[in-house]
């Protein structure tokens, strides 16, 4: 018997049994799906880490010259890296909100880092643990409002310190709602330690961890012995970007006040950082004997600009801030591991995926659509269009947007004054080349115009 | 504070005032056009050099251009009302064009309000910080020329100090985040 598994490891009475048939009929007449397992073994353990302003070509497995990733680089050879992954929010607390919910901004209400949390949004932990999941979510929550009292998680751990942003030295956490201290002086370690206590206990149910870390956001601090990794790294920072990009136009808010090359090889030493704790999480799994039936999800919860455009930060709809990596380890279901995937994929995917593949159905109120069969059948064509959506978030100086991006065309529109944009992502993927205003531009933008306003609609935007 | 001593002329108002002040603005305003747009000359090999010029004459013109203006004006004969009104110019008008800016998608309110932000606070302080230092500079090369002056007295000591503790605590405490949520509360309490 798989261990992990409550369901089979119940005794099947005669009572049970029918009234397990008899709700399984009446879910089939509701219109739900049918409950089926992806995993041979029944319901598989999840692992999901999310990182903070990991963009999604800052990876070695991407081909990135300078930054070491060697654990990532494994869970891509070992999976599926989605080369075509996007929020549908560029900004940290919506995505954050998408992920767990399936749901984009205008749905589940965190449009900007100021919009609190509202208590009647329904997570994939919740549904997880409604079949006899154990869950934990630890670490970076930050969402606006009081932290709440999260349905469906047996183990919360997070810090509501620096309005929830934390620190990477000596952060003090909230573990279950009492604060403590941290016991280890880096955050990225401490919280993969409470995540390896977490997963070391002994169960009968499978489990669900969310690891949220604060790696890599601004300051980007690597541990003191990774301080100088890339010193003498040379950077390939693009054509337009300079040493005080982030003090120009508004972008101090960013934070980002040291000299661009500085803050970024802190970045890259920062994520290597990150990878070592990642990896040490791969390899409690391996080692555990549970690699089999253990889904592992690793995704960043927006991208980052470091000067293209001449910007710092992200929430803007060009792809440096909205691509993210996105990687699934699932031995029992992806077929070709190591391959990569071409088809757009979303963060608001994650929940139906991780349902389906928990053999529940997927609530209609969830937007995002489950990535199984894309696993399953890597030849899939994905979906054709999107919409990205992005609200004012004050001071930050960027104007509310919405775009629609489809396999070849971007189409921007901005509240305010400032013009359309619409780019050719083939013939110009840095998105350096506005077509509006020119005859291609002209014959594009009626038909993308259409989409996004049909896009608006239904999202009653 | 005062600029009548020994060895200062008073000179018309364009020369006193004025023009120093407009050979600031303009520095300005040329480094900021150079500052955005040099790298669309397509010259890689000098955009960081040309960051690094053009974005520090824009960093300490905007922030410490006082200390230029200041003296300026003090040693062709301004008042202290016009020599303070004169280093205001650069900060005063490079905020409301940030104003002007931003209110393409904030609004007018947002926009006052983004006026006081910790970003042009510290500007406001830094000048008055400068003016300070200035004021003071300028009476030491006075009592060097044989003027009987007392170098430091408590206005423009005062400036300086109030530079330092605006520094710190919005640059300094907390890397500059416990004032930045601080300004993001009256935002909440304001527009919310």
């Amino acid at each position: 018997m798989p261990e992990g598994n409550g369901f089979f490891a119940e005794k099947m009475t005669r009572r049970r049994a029918l009234g397990l048939i008899g709700g399984s009929m009446a879910a089939c007449a509701a219109g739900l799906r049918f409950p089926r397992f992806s995993h041979a073994s029944g319901r598989p353990n999840i692992i999901f880490i999310l990182s903070d302003d990991h963009r999604w070509d800052a990876m070695g497995n991407m081909g990135h010259p300078v930054v070491q990733t060697p654990s990532l680089d494994r869970l891509a050879s070992q999976g599926v890296r989605f080369n075509n992954a996007f929020v549908t929010t560029s900004l940290c607390s919506p995505s954050r909100a998408s992920f767990l919910t399936g749901q984009y901004a205008h749905t589940h209400g965190v449009q900007n880092n100021l919009t609190p949390w509202r208590d009647g949004n329904v997570t994939f932990l919740e549904l997880l643990k409604q079949v006899g999941y154990d869950t934990a979510f630890i670490g970076k929550w930050h969402m606006p409002g009081r932290l709440p009292a999260l349905r469906g998680v047996d183990r919360f751990i997070t810090f509501t310190v620096q309005e929830g942003q934390g620190r990477y030295f000596d952060c003090p956490l909230i573990v279950n709602g009492r604060e403590e201290p941290s016991r280890r002086p880096y955050i990225t370690e401490e919280l993969t330690d409470r995540a390896l206590e977490f997963l070391s206990r002994k169960r009968a149910n499978p489990f669900c961890l969310y690891l949220s870390h604060k790696a890599v956001h601004h300051r980007f601090l690597p541990p003191p012995e990774l301080k100088n990794l890339y010193d003498r790294a040379d950077l390939h920072l693009p054509p337009e970007a300079d040493s005080w990009i982030s003090w120009a136009k508004g972008q101090v808010w960013t934070g980002v006040l040291g000299p661009l090359e500085r803050e970024y090889r802190n970045y890259l030493a920062t994520l290597t950082a990150l990878d070592r704790q990642i990896g040490r999480i791969v390899e409690w799994v391996d080692n555990s004997g549970r690699a089999q039936n253990t889904v592992i999800v690793y995704a960043g919860d927006n991208g980052y600009f470091w000067g293209e455009h001449r910007f710092v930060d992200k929430r803007w709809a060009y792809e440096e801030a909205i691509r993210i990596p996105f990687i699934i380890r699932d031995p029992d279901l992806v077929n070709r591991p190591g391959l990569p995937a071409g088809q757009m994929i979303l963060n608001i995917d994650l929940a139906p995926t991780l349902l389906e593949m928990a053999g529940l159905p997927v609530p209609s109120a969830m937007e995002g659509s489950s990535l199984v069969p894309l696993l399953r059948n890597r030849d899939a064509s994905g979906r054709r269009a999107w919409m990205y959506e992005y609200f004012k978030d004050f001071p930050y100086n960027t104007p509310e947007h919405q775009a629609v991006r489809t396999r070849r065309h971007k189409f921007i529109q901005f509240q305010g004054g400032r013009p359309e944009e619409l780019y050719d992502l083939v013939r110009d993927p840095r998105e350096m080349k506005n077509l509006i205003g020119m005859a291609e531009g002209a014959q594009l933008r009626p038909e993308l115009a259409a989409m996004l306003e049909a896009l608006r609609r239904g999202a009653r935007l | 504070m005062t600029a009548a001593g020994e060895g200062i002329i008073r000179r018309n108002l364009w020369e006193r005032a004025i023009r120093p002040t407009l050979a600031l603005l303009a520095l300005v305003v040329i480094a900021i056009a150079l500052y955005n747009n040099f790298w669309r000359l397509g010259l890689p090999s000098l955009q960081r050099i040309a960051g690094h010029l053009f974005g520090l004459t824009v960093f300490f013109g905007v922030g410490c251009g006082a200390l230029y203006v200041y003296r300026r004006s003090y040693f062709r004969g301004a008042g202290l009302a016009e020599r303070i009104c004169a280093c205001l110019v650069t900060p005063v008008l490079y905020t409301a064009s940030d104003v002007l800016r931003v209110r393409e998608f904030f609004s007018w309110g947002e926009s006052l309000y983004y006026a006081l932000s910790p970003g042009f606070q510290l500007i406001l302080l830094a000048n008055l910080g400068c003016m300070g230092l200035a004021e003071m500079s300028c009476r030491l090369r006075l009592r060097r020329k044989g003027a009987v002056v007392r170098i430091v007295t408590p206005l423009p000591l005062a400036a300086v100090l109030l530079f330092l503790a605006g520094l710190y605590v919005i640059l300094i405490w907390g890397f500059g985040v416990h004032w930045f949520y601080i300004y993001q509360q009256g935002y909440k309490a304001l527009f919310h």
